[in-house]
């Protein structure tokens, strides 16, 4: 009896488009992942809490700071200071830099395996799994951050309009990726090292120090501050730049450093996962 | 026209090479350590028929693991060819998932946090199924491994038994022509057992799904498998319809004989492994050495009995004897 | 309970940890990379905090100095009571997996039981970093010994404070249903205003996180205490080490009365 009735791709795209397929894949479990997650309020909310006293401890610091100099410092006000810190924390609800933990995990316990027999680039699988749930934590927390700071010191002086507007989406999206890149690389390293944890924690910290956690980007020593920009680990977080007076003026060269850096991880990681998925068909991983 | 094998293998190997670690000293690692090879599947060739199901079996570390791996592209062979549903698993990996399904008892393909009914979702977009060919799909197989009641439920917060019907259910969403098993009955109790591989014999019977399983449970084989391969040290042993295997390689029968008075001594040389309990005592009878009749007729004229039954040994024990004996 | 049963116990739990420790540092390099990898993980907060001062200089009479004080001194209590202690952390986890019934059945003191169920080698590359910023501290600052006497006694009844937090947060696992995600983003609430200047909170909110949300009796209190020598707030630092100890144990007493195993979900991934 020959097979019938296939319900593969084919059926569906009618093409042998390998792009296609995989694109379709991705949105397919992005769109599962986000709406999985946003069914979980519980979840959201406590994560919102978190968020919430952090930036809420920051807010006090930073008020406590500005009014005890009685002064913009390094051109940047109270207002933007605070923006910029509840925009990093606002990205980090996203917890894409968890990312290290699904591939290390899969790697680790031999899960790996069992996405490996599916038609989907295991990469891809991953990234689609945790920006759906990252899409999904952020958004509440977006809104409700956004509200909150806006209704208390309200939205710092400068133009925004729609230009404006696809140039934060932009220059966010492009964080994000590099995010996933970055912390993926180092998670594959799990092919090779029993324990990829400790790069793990350094790459982490320094998105912190230098990705304007606590202190904003504009606030850094100038030496500092042009290695930040010029990193990945500061690229990754330039969303915060997004209410700084030059970033109108700087938004070229930001995401040129955006770019460069992408390529950079892309063609890394087309190498290492290639060379991980050697040795996993060589050697069982 | 479809080739009538869905599984080619021929003269397949694989090595692996280890280093062997040194214990103690923080410097350890920077001691020169010795490369080890170890051969895991020993030149092997078997072709499996469309529609066939087949136990693919063998005691830890035989090497059918990591036969699967190489049919199911996940490891590459050292030496040999093999072909599964036309593709080559080494260089067509991707295209030969379509035609797959897979299921790793100890391994779970499932994202956890997500609900079955989700997760057939999720599977639709990895093989890119039209959502509506998805979900009349998704209904049938709910309907098929008994989900409904726990389908908004997340994989998380299943018992293993739903589990693995859950497992197997989604790797059917795209309609392989041949499902790959291993170990999927194992935590499970007997009941489920019993209602996964009527399931699984229907799936056979009714869409032609090739069945090939890896299992350590003589049941699994027995219910589900026509022909069983048994591999040991990396090489097959054994390449015999199911059936056929008691027959071939362990004449034992097991009697079980019920006696009339309790204080009976029970002494019949032909008989081994004797173990009475109260006034049942069983036996097993090598019949290839001592003719059953006669053996049975030695038994009803030395003792007043109750009741005899005859039976094959178990598939479970024809296995551990091949194991030890090839 | 009496006092030997008390030492005995405590012994028990003494060998336990050690059991715990010799275990974790049979993988010798595993072991140092995680100790090594957590001080340079700490060190970042230093810089954080060195941009924050060069650009804001010393406010209210707390300067980077005292920043350094307050870091080294929440790693080091940290440090203490989750290296050989993270079964505090840890209780809300085994909970929601369903293995908190064999802590139960142990014939021991189940607070003890609890706290030593678990290791974090990593921790003590904690205790590594407060003990560094310490000598920093007292290289930059030159406290008198009386003040290093304070701050160094000072790490008991504030390892006491952390570990029974972590407890109690946990403790919502045995009341609400997947509560292991909740129960670390309350440590965290209770964790993370703990690392400004203490001075930062005055009135009501000073009240509620040395009080209720301990946040500033961990870290930033200490500090003050060390640098102004504050005999009466010590003695209340103790007294806090000792209350949450008692809380937590009633808490703990509570909880269990309430507790159902949760379903164990098979194969694990």
């Amino acid at each position: 009896m020959t097979h019938h009735s296939r319900m593969s791709l084919a059926t569906y795209m009618n093409t042998d488009s390998r792009f296609l397929a995989q694109a379709y894949s991705f949105f397919g479990i992005l769109k599962v992942s986000m709406v999985d997650c946003l069914a979980h309020p519980k979840r959201i909310l406590s994560n919102f809490l978190v968020l919430f006293v952090r930036v809420g401890v920051m807010f006090a610091l930073y008020a406590y700071a500005f009014k005890y100099v009685g002064r913009n410092v390094n051109g940047i006000s109270f207002e933007i200071a605070i923006w910029s810190i509840a925009i990093y924390f606002i990205i980090l609800a996203t917890y894409l830099r968890y990312i290290f933990v699904d591939i290390n995990t899969d790697v680790v316990s031999g899960k790996i395996e069992t996405i490996v027999t599916k038609p989907v680039n295991y990469l891809l699988y991953r990234y689609a799994l945790k920006l759906g749930a990252g899409l999904g934590d952020m958004l509440f927390v977006l809104i409700a951050v956004s509200l909150i700071l806006g209704l208390t010191i309200g939205i710092p002086a400068g133009t925004h309009d729609l230009l404006w507007v696809l140039e934060v989406i932009l220059i966010t999206v492009l964080g994000m990726v590099i995010t996933l890149l970055m912390y993926s690389l180092i998670a594959l390293g799990s092919f090779w090292i029993d324990n990829a944890r400790p790069f793990f924690w350094i790459v982490d910290k320094l998105v912190l120090v230098l990705g304007g956690s606590y202190v904003p980007i504009a606030l850094f020593p100038i030496a500092i501050k042009l290695f930040a920009i010029y990193s990945p680990f500061g690229a990754s977080m330039f969303a915060t730049y997004i209410f700084n007076p030059d970033f109108a003026e700087k938004f070229v060269t930001l995401v040129g450093v955006q770019v460069m850096w992408i390529l950079v991880f892309l063609i890394l990681i087309k190498f290492v996962f290639g060379r991980a998925m050697k040795r996993l068909s060589v050697n069982g991983g | 026209m479809a080739n009538s094998f869905i599984v080619e293998v021929r003269k397949l190997s694989k090595e692996f090479s280890y280093t062997e670690k040194i214990s103690g000293g923080v410097f350890s690692s920077f001691k020169k350590r010795e490369k080890k090879i170890l051969k895991a599947v020993d030149d092997i060739s078997f072709n499996v028929a469309r529609g066939e199901t087949l136990a693919f079996i063998g005691p830890n570390g035989a090497g059918k693991s990591t036969t699967i791996k190489m049919l199911t592209g996940i490891l590459h062979p050292s030496e040999g060819t093999l072909r599964v549903a036309g593709h080559s698993p080494q260089t067509e990996r991707e295209k030969l998932a379509y035609h797959i399904g897979t299921v790793f008892g100890q391994r779970s393909q499932l994202v956890f946090n997500l609900p079955i009914i989700d997760s057939f979702e999720l599977f639709g977009y990895i093989y890119g199924i039209e959502r509506e060919a998805v979900k009349k799909k998704s209904e049938e197989l709910i309907e098929i491994f008994d989900l409904a009641q726990f389908r908004d439920q997340p994989v998380r917060k299943l018992s293993l038994g739903q589990r693995m019907r859950s497992e197997i259910a989604i790797s059917l969403l795209h309609e392989p022509e041949i499902i790959f098993l291993d170990e999927p009955t194992i935590g499970l109790d007997i009941v489920a057992k019993k209602n996964l591989r009527k399931t699984l014999t229907n799936l056979n019977k009714e869409k032609g799904t090739t069945i090939f399983l890896t299992s350590h449970d003589a049941g699994d084989i027995e219910a589900l498998c026509e022909r069983t391969i048994i591999v040991n040290h990396g090489k097959i042993i054994v390449d015999r319809p199911t059936v056929e295997l008691s027959n071939e390689y362990l004449t034992d029968k097991y009697l079980r004989v019920e006696l009339k008075n309790k204080s009976d001594v029970f002494e019949i040389p032909e008989c081994r492994d004797v173990v009475a309990e109260d006034n049942i005592v069983t036996m097993k009878v090598n019949t290839k050495k001592y003719p059953l009749n006669k053996v049975i007729g030695k038994i009803l004229r030395k003792y007043d009995i109750k009741d005899i039954d005859v039976n094959d040994a178990p598939l479970e024990d024809v296995i551990s004897h091949i194991y030890e004996h090839r | 309970m009496n006092t030997k049963k008390i030492l005995e116990e405590l012994k028990v739990a003494w060998l336990i940890s050690k059991m715990n420790y010799r275990n974790e540092a049979e993988l010798k390099t595993s072991f140092m990379v995680q100790v090594i990898g957590m001080v340079v993980n700490d060190a970042a907060f230093l810089f954080v905090w060195l941009f924050f001062f060069s650009a804001f200089g010393t406010i209210n009479n707390w300067s980077y100095n005292e920043t350094i004080a307050l870091q080294g001194y929440i790693a080091l209590t940290f440090g203490l009571a989750f290296s050989f202690g993270d079964g505090a952390r840890y209780l809300a986890e085994r909970v929601h997996n369903g293995i908190f019934d064999n802590l139960l059945l142990r014939p021991k003191n189940l607070y003890l039981s609890i706290v030593t169920s678990n290791m974090q080698i990593s921790a003590l590359g904690d205790v590594l970093y407060g003990l560094i910023l310490f000598g920093i501290y007292i290289f930059v600052a030159h406290p008198s010994f009386l003040q290093i006497f304070l701050l160094l006694t000072m790490a008991i009844p504030t390892t006491l404070i952390f570990l029974n937090i972590a407890i109690i947060c946990s403790l919502v696992a045995f009341f609400v249903p997947d509560a292991d995600k909740l129960s670390k983003n309350l440590f965290e609430v209770f964790f993370s205003p703990s690392f400004y200047p203490s001075s930062l909170y005055t009135g009501a909110i000073r009240f509620v996180f040395f009080f209720i949300i301990p946040a500033i009796a961990i870290g930033g209190v200490p500090v003050e205490i060390v640098r102004d020598v504050n005999i009466p707030m010590y003695l209340v630092i103790w007294a806090l080490g000792i209350g949450w100890t008692i809380l937590a144990s009633f808490l703990l007493k509570l909880a269990v009365k309430r507790y159902e195993s949760s379903n164990l979900i098979g194969a694990r991934e």
